[in-house]
């Protein structure tokens, strides 16, 4: 199958729980929506082939890499050989630059800029692709499997948590050039998928962060998290009173038909980068909190709770 | 078999190496004296229902979690039990769990299903709190523990002959001065100056346990063993901050991690590691052994011999050598060194291979770092390598 998407880089704003707003770069789905953080969530199955048309709204250029997937980037380097970008770019605002490879192995995948990355996936140009295994039906439980079967990833209830950082004082240095850079890295919001706690709990919705952290299950029911670091800083995730399997790391699955090398944890540490895909299983009604256990991560300018932090509900 | 314990939390101080007194909040399994860093080491066995009355000397609210447990309970006004959750006041999140206001007391529950290396921890405020020192270990016996001592259980690859138990954390002395004085702390100004081993700093850290000028520090960080011993080091991380701790000497076999095994049935996950990145809020169990390399009583001298280099310690012209390649041998050492040698052992370096982090307030040595001696055979007393409460 060919899944063509388009995607815009486009500059907006997010809403932090404290009040503020802070100026992003994102990916909007069309020339006349905002952007959103993180990007659209590109979903694809085994043998499709993915085209991706990425349109420049910046006054920069702009490109997408695509870590552990099937493409051969070509980088653009300027007059002196220094890289401009790691693989083929929108070099201007009003450029369109495509990509398209076979997606080759289930798992998830950071989708994030290749120009100017220090900056770029800083400023929010990050989103997550979601390959199914062959032969995944979602209503089909025994084949609704992150990895396919006998790898142990049957799932009933999944939830994308995509890692990030933002320094807002470095966010509108940029958006209204000032010296100053990435040396002075130094963020004041820890997000799960582009929200702060408690927004990481509210329901999805339309705004420049549509998409909602807070997992709700049944007793009983197998729930794929699968968390994605798209900062720049390791985090160290928490599941408070519960045990978790990791079932993968960077999309390789940890059981084999051979071997089952999946291991249980309570706190997994996720450096910059890298994906884990873990499933528990929770028989207790109640509120079970996902955090950093780096918890200067877990509050705002004024010391309330916040940041990257998230709940899983059991009803 | 119900396990009762009762932790007091309150304030104290505990001092560093360089002579600074930090005010300091911690766990206590007494009232009226002051708490220890880290708190008591609970040690519990396997399938026990564990009770732990906390008792809040503080001037806020202070609650435990326990990562690693399941299903814990907390005790209601009404004397029954209930799932600990997450406190909130509107949206706010007040506490990650039940909590014992000042002058309280809560009462949590909890069945030790599992054997392993825990922590234990405020779920309150934990930004303060726990970086003020409401952290402590928890150790749970598998429930065929007994003349043959495995952190898991018969066949499952962790025999040992001895143990430790390393909790790191970091301190940042201004932090504790601003709670002291109750005046705000700005978290973005955080900067740790102190790295601790069990709330030591080195050269404290090589210190027995329960030495009289450290009361409030009970804990060592030193680890004694002969050749061919298995040692049994228990890591956890307390602080927020990821130490990569690398013992000299030979590789360590990770075996369990968060208090789980690495195994699957009869499949053994378990692998070597040089340095060991011990992450924030987690735990890591290895077995290390060291044989010489060829040593054997006939042949005294082993093929590797610890490098000198790494054997100073403290300030220029002390050592760690006995002046003999020879275990159990001491010999003449130039004019002008002293030697700390005791009794003919090598002695090999613990520490954080985050080299800021073997420092107290900048200046080396300090810090995260201890030492593993290797003793004679037959010298070394069955009392060593006992985790105690």
């Amino acid at each position: 199958m060919n899944i063509i998407k388009d995607l815009w880089a486009k500059s907006g704003t997010i809403n932090m729980p404290d009040g503020f707003s802070v100026p992003f770069w994102g990916y909007a789905e069309s020339a006349s929506f905002e952007p959103q953080l993180p990007g659209p969530v590109i979903e694809a199955a085994v043998g499709d082939t993915l085209h991706v048309n990425f349109h420049n709204m910046l006054n920069e250029p702009v490109s997408i890499i695509f870590p552990g997937q099937n493409v051969v980037p070509t980088p653009v380097k300027d007059a002196d050989g220094r890289f401009v970008s790691y693989t083929a770019h929108a070099p201007d605002n009003g450029d369109v630059v495509s990509y398209s490879y076979t997606a080759d192995k289930p798992g998830i995948f950071l989708y994030e800029s290749g120009s100017s990355p220090e900056r770029q996936i800083q400023m929010g140009m990050y989103g997550v692709i979601i390959v199914r295994p062959a032969g995944f039906d979602a209503v089909n439980a025994s084949t609704r499997t992150a990895y396919g079967t006998n790898t142990g990833s049957e799932f009933d209830i999944e939830k994308v948590l995509v890692l990030g950082e933002i320094d807002s004082v470095l966010h509108s240095k940029i958006v209204n050039p000032q010296p100053g850079g990435m040396y002075i890295f130094s963020p004041d919001y820890w997000t799960i998928n582009g929200r702060s706690y408690p927004h990481t709990t509210a329901a999805d919705d339309d705004s420049s962060q549509p998409y909602s952290s807070k997992i709700t299950a049944g007793q009983g029911h197998k729930i794929l998290i699968r968390c994605i670091n798209a900062g720049f800083q390791h985090h160290n995730i928490r599941f408070d009173n519960l045990s978790v399997r990791v079932i993968a790391t960077d999309s390789v699955p940890l059981n084999s038909n051979t071997l089952d090398k999946t291991y249980k944890k309570n706190t997994v540490t996720i450096a910059s980068g890298e994906s884990y895909d873990i499933i528990t299983t929770v028989n207790t009604p109640g509120m079970y909190m996902i955090y950093d256990r780096d918890y200067h991560h877990l509050v705002d300018i004024n010391g309330l709770s916040s940041g990257m932090m998230t709940i899983i509900e059991i009803l | 078999m119900v396990h009762i314990i009762d932790l007091w939390a309150d304030s104290g101080y505990f001092t560093t190496p360089i002579g600074h007194n930090i005010y300091f909040w911690g766990f206590n399994d007494s009232t009226g004296t002051s708490p220890q860093l880290p708190g008591p080491t609970l040690i519990l066995n396997q399938n026990d229902e564990i009770v732990v009355n906390l008792h809040n000397n503080l001037p806020e609210n202070v609650s435990l979690l326990f990562p690693g447990q399941e299903n814990v309970e907390f005790q209601k006004p009404d004397d029954t039990w209930a799932p600990v959750q997450p406190q909130f006041s509107g949206t706010d999140l007040v506490s990650l769990t039940n909590y014992a206001p000042p002058g309280g007391t809560i009462s949590y529950k909890f069945t030790a299903a599992n054997p392993g290396t825990f922590l234990y921890e405020s779920g309150t405020n934990p930004q303060k709190q726990i970086h003020m020192g409401l952290y402590g270990a928890i150790i749970v016996r598998p429930s065929d523990f007994g003349t043959v001592k495995t952190a898991y259980g018969q066949n499952t690859g962790t025999d040992f002959d001895r143990e430790y138990l390393i909790t790191v954390a970091e301190v940042d002395p201004v932090l504790h001065k601003s709670v002291e004085k109750g005046e705000p702390y700005d978290i973005k100004n955080y900067k740790p100056r102190y790295w601790v081993m069990n709330g030591r700093c080195s050269p404290d850290t090589m210190l027995m346990d329960g030495v009289g000028y450290l009361p409030n520090q009970p804990y060592g960080s030193m680890i004694m063993m002969e050749p061919g011993e298995k040692i049994l080091l228990r890591y956890i991380d307390a602080g927020i901050e990821n130490h990569p701790l690398h013992l000299h000497g030979n590789h360590t076999r990770l075996v369990g991690l968060d208090g789980k095994p690495l195994r699957n049935g009869n499949i053994d996950l378990s692998y070597k590691r040089f340095t060991i990145l011990v992450a924030s809020g987690q735990t890591y169990d290895m077995i290390y052994e060291w044989n010489g390399l060829g040593y054997t009583p006939d042949n005294p001298i082993p093929t590797l011999l610890p490098s000198i280099r790494n054997l100073g310690i403290g300030e220029p012209g002390w050592t760690m050598w006995s002046g003999s390649p020879y275990l159990g041998e001491k010999r003449d050492i130039p004019v002008g060194v002293v030697s700390y040698n005791e009794t003919g052992e090598y002695n090999f370096m613990l520490h954080s291979h985050e080299e800021p982090q073997i420092t107290n307030w900048g200046e080396f040595p300090g810090g995260m770092m201890s030492m593993l001696m290797v003793h004679p055979p037959g010298t070394l007393s069955p009392d060593i390598g006992v985790i105690r409460r």
